[in-house]
């Protein structure tokens, strides 16, 4: 198996990406953030397709990087298989060509030949990246990268490009593929949904920082700060006053809680999706519905409590609902509360004691 | 009329292709590496750089050549040079031919190579970089053929707007025949000295050559987008 030691600082064009994390025995590790959180350029990092400023990688106990050594291996010597957002496939060569371009002579044949197997591209071994669909591109250019027998697979937001029907099926191949690759693999999105499926450690990322990593499950139930609770679908936070066991005071009343007790937590949260309308309960609060927008499966409710706060409410669209202007209960279950502390700046906030996959560390 | 041809002197004709082909063979080992750098800097040189590529295709060529004739001539920075070097003068030379051409052609090179590596997708590159190509590798195998239609348009061009030239010549390499009277300076010789069946077949060749050379660049630009 195999082991990622990643710190590594990298700056450009006001830019800034400060970057620490182990990998032990990890399958598969999703970077997450929005657009322009660093995610890409981490990978390309640690592909040896950027040079960080300061810092160091080490795979599998070997050197990649140590700036400070004047060490860094060019992407040929690190042997990462990286898939980019749009393939980027030798349009020049066939599907067998693509997928042999990496290996030597005396390999080449036999490896086409297992990868247009395993990724069922037999019939399409002779035609051109333009004559092929979106699938089938992506598993031509996983099948590329997986015949070097990569020491990491890197997948740069492979489905990125894809229409939102295609995505659902091609995120289930490239899970099912995946699966069966017996090597570690970090997967690049900003998509949540792809995150959860295809996860066993997630690393959150925003403004070129990591704010939090661990086991999949384990973060997104409890994303501890608010900024990742905010990337992982939390929308509503209400300040607290002061935090007891079993609930919390605000400004709104006392509102018991249910979970996890976060040390210096200041926010209470709750998904929108997972409050109720309701009668007027020890854990509810009297508001003013002020916008409702219809998505189609559901609808959004933007819900005022007073001058300071606002809630967004997601319902089903065919569940009876008050309309505009009403002035109704929100019943905000305690189970499903959450509490997280402000926002973080220092990796050291958010260190929790994971056995085993994705550490943050403060590294000195 | 066809008694002229038999008569027709090859000199011209033979120096002419000969210049064409050493001026396009610099041009290129000179240019790839040149328009790739174009291609990706975004150095505050690269307008000034571009321009001075791109002279030759809006100044006379009377003006280019009166220039180089400066700067090569006895008394030139370059010229004098040469002479110190190899004791020989560098204008009105084969030599001195072959630098002006250089010149003069460079536009007609640089400029098909630049648009063909700016339309690159610098992905194929690093791809073929992370599966373990070495730079020559990545250049014979994903570049190369990714960028023929304008190596392809920056050889035929180059050649043929070599074999076209006449100003810059006159200028530089004066009339001599076989060291520097190429075609374009034999037709005009041939029509002062109202020999008019001369001035036909080597302006008739040079018409048929021309209109072959651009069927040639159309013909392959249309085969490979279709393809």
């Amino acid at each position: 198996m195999s082991d990622l030691k990643v710190d590594i600082k990298f700056s450009r064009k006001g830019f800034k990406l400060d970057v620490q994390f182990e990998l032990r025995n990890s399958h598969v590790t999703v970077i997450l953030g929005k657009s322009g959180s660093g995610k890409s350029t981490l990978l390309r990092l640690l592909a040896g397709l950027e040079i960080p400023s300061a810092g160091t990688i080490k795979c599998n106990g070997e050197t990649w990087t140590n700036i400070s050594q004047s060490i860094n291996f060019s992407p040929q010597k690190r042997i990462t298989g990286f898939v980019f957002q749009d393939y980027a496939l030798f349009e020049n060569m066939n599907v067998a060509d693509n997928i042999g371009f990496g290996v030597k002579k005396g390999a080449r044949n036999k490896a086409i030949k297992g990868l247009l197997e395993k990724l069922e591209l037999e019939s399409v071994k002779d035609s051109y990246p333009a004559q092929l669909s979106g699938g089938q591109k992506q598993r031509v250019a996983l099948g590329r990268a997986l015949a070097i027998k990569p020491n990491l697979l890197l997948l740069d937001e492979p489905l990125s490009s894809i229409d939102f029907n295609m995505r659902k099926k091609l995120q289930r191949e490239l899970k099912n593929i995946i699966r069966t690759i017996d090597c570690p693999v970090i997967l690049v999105t900003h998509d949540l949904n792809e995150a959860r499926l295809m996860a066993d450690n997630l690393i959150v990322m925003d403004e070129g920082k990591h704010i939090r990593s661990g086991v999949a499950h384990e973060v997104f139930t409890n994303p501890v700060n608010k900024r990742t609770a905010h990337i992982l679908g939390w929308q509503n936070f209400l300040p607290i006053k002061s935090l007891h066991n079993g609930y919390a005071d605000t400004k709104w009343g006392r509102i018991f809680i249910d979970t996890t007790i976060v040390p210096d937590a200041e926010w209470l949260t709750i998904k929108p999706e997972r409050i109720r309308f309701g009668k007027a309960t020890k854990n509810s609060l009297s508001v003013t519905i002020t916008e409702i927008e219809d998505y189609g499966a559901y609808k959004e409710f933007r819900c005022q409590v007073d001058d300071s706060l606002s809630i967004i409410v997601h319902r089903p669209s065919d569940e009876p609902t008050p309309s505009v202007n009403s002035v109704v209960n929100l019943h905000l279950s305690s189970s499903c509360l959450m509490l997280v502390r402000a926002n973080t700046s220092t990796i050291e906030d958010v260190k929790l004691p994971f056995k085993q996959g994705c550490y943050a560390q403060k590294v000195s | 009329m066809w008694g002229g041809l038999l008569m027709l002197n090859f000199e011209p004709i033979i120096l002419t292709l000969k210049l064409a082909f050493v001026t396009v063979i610099i041009l290129l080992v000179f240019s790839l590496p040149f328009a790739w750098w174009l291609s990706r800097t975004s150095s505050r040189f690269k307008p000034l750089l571009e321009s001075l590529t791109a002279l030759p295709l809006v100044l006379p060529p009377t003006v280019l050549g009166f220039y180089l004739l400066m700067l090569m001539g006895n008394n030139g920075i370059i010229g004098e040079y040469w002479f110190e070097l190899t004791g020989s003068p560098l204008v009105f030379s084969f030599t001195g031919l072959v630098v002006a051409s250089c010149f003069y052609s460079l536009p007609f090179v640089v400029q098909p190579l630049q648009a063909a590596f700016e339309k690159l997708d610098f992905k194929i590159i690093e791809a073929a970089y992370t599966l373990g190509a070495s730079q020559v590798r990545t250049f014979i195998f994903v570049v190369a053929p990714m960028i023929r239609r304008g190596f392809i348009t920056a050889l035929v061009l180059g050649f043929a707007h070599t074999v076209g030239e006449f100003g810059v010549v006159l200028m530089v390499g004066g009339n001599i025949p076989g060291e520097t009277q190429v075609i374009s300076i034999a037709i005009y010789e041939a029509v002062e000295t109202m020999d008019y069946s001369s001035a036909h077949w080597m302006s008739f060749g040079l018409l048929v050559f021309s209109t072959l050379v651009l069927l040639l660049v159309y013909s392959f630009n249309r085969k490979w987008s279709v393809n």
